[in-house]
């Protein structure tokens, strides 16, 4: 998102109001990015509102003092961190370490495949573990789960795939006989 | 470190700011820079303007608020905030425990006076 100064401005107010907006955004970095965009638009307005009281381009001084009045970046930004819930945020965190764990899980089994007896219930495990927490989950745990998801799906239909070559290779060369083998007598002369 | 009085403030105007500005929009919709206007009236409640879009969006995630667009005769179009059903029944609950909440500590100051 950029930011922009809100009409009825020019020049030095024009680059006040630009630089304070721009200080904002950088001040809310840590802020998600959704409630960032939120507290940045709704400041513009404010300040275009403000502006539009004014029957004239207000000067220099008028624009430090609404900017003033708005306060410091910091402070706001301070504000923003302050109101996020810590066990909403605590809760993303452990998603987000779940997704990779899972992820892990599954991109392990992925390449044990070719032990089967260990990756498949490993990438049972983790896929359906994902598509569990998948339910609860919000961006971006929610995209590491279907990443987890998609590799348990892999590794299963890889094996299914190699066992079922093996068989269909297997009954190609067709059932061995217990029968010892009868040759004909090679005619003599 | 002793507490200055504005710290005090600082402090307690945390969890209970959002339910002034419940009360507010219990009159009806109401735009940002009027709701800061009426909350700037006491410099006790709300100190600097800008602080008050970070708690506004906060309520909008909570669903206590809605916003919509509407022209205005002067300038660009604001975006009111409407007090939702889920945010009147939060205020109730806050109007309910405030009332003896404030009493008791009124009480307790007076009579240690």
């Amino acid at each position: 998102m950029t930011s922009r100064p809100p009409h009825r401005t020019s020049g030095p107010n024009e680059r006040l109001i630009g630089a304070y907006l721009v200080d904002l955004e950088h001040a809310l970095s840590e802020v998600e990015a959704g409630e960032r965009d939120d507290v940045v638009a709704s400041v513009r307005e404010h300040i275009e509102t403000a502006l539009s009281e004014y029957d004239r381009e207000p000067t220099v001084d008028e624009v430090e003092t609404l900017l003033g009045q708005l306060g410091s970046v910091d402070q706001i930004a301070r504000d923003a961190d302050d109101g996020t819930d810590r066990s909403d945020r605590a809760a993303q965190d452990a998603g987000s370490r779940d997704g990779w764990i899972l992820v892990g899980l599954a991109g392990l089994s992925l390449v044990l495949f070719w032990f089967p007896l260990v990756s498949v219930p490993l990438a049972l495990g983790a896929g359906i573990a994902a598509a569990i927490s998948l339910r609860g989950a919000r961006d971006p745990a929610n995209r590491r789960y279907r990443i987890a998801i998609t590799l348990s799906v892999a590794t299963v239909l890889i094996i299914f795939l190699l066992g079922l070559g093996l068989v269909a290779g297997g009954s190609s060369t067709g059932p061995v006989s217990d029968q010892p083998i009868e040759s004909e007598p090679i005619p003599a002369g | 470190m002793l507490p200055s009085p504005d710290s005090v403030q600082a402090q307690m105007r945390k969890g209970i700011l959002e339910f002034c500005v419940l009360a507010h929009l219990r009159r009806g919709p109401s735009y940002g820079r009027e709701i800061a206007g009426v909350l700037s009236r006491d410099s006790s409640l709300l100190t600097s303007e800008g602080t008050l879009y970070p708690l506004l969006a906060r309520l909008r995630k909570q669903g206590w608020v809605e916003t919509s667009r509407q022209a205005s005769e002067l300038g660009p179009p604001r975006r009111y905030y409407t007090l939702t059903a889920d945010g009147a029944a939060a205020l109730e609950a806050f109007s309910a425990a405030w009332g003896p909440f404030s009493r008791s500590v009124t009480t307790l100051l007076e009579e240690t006076r």
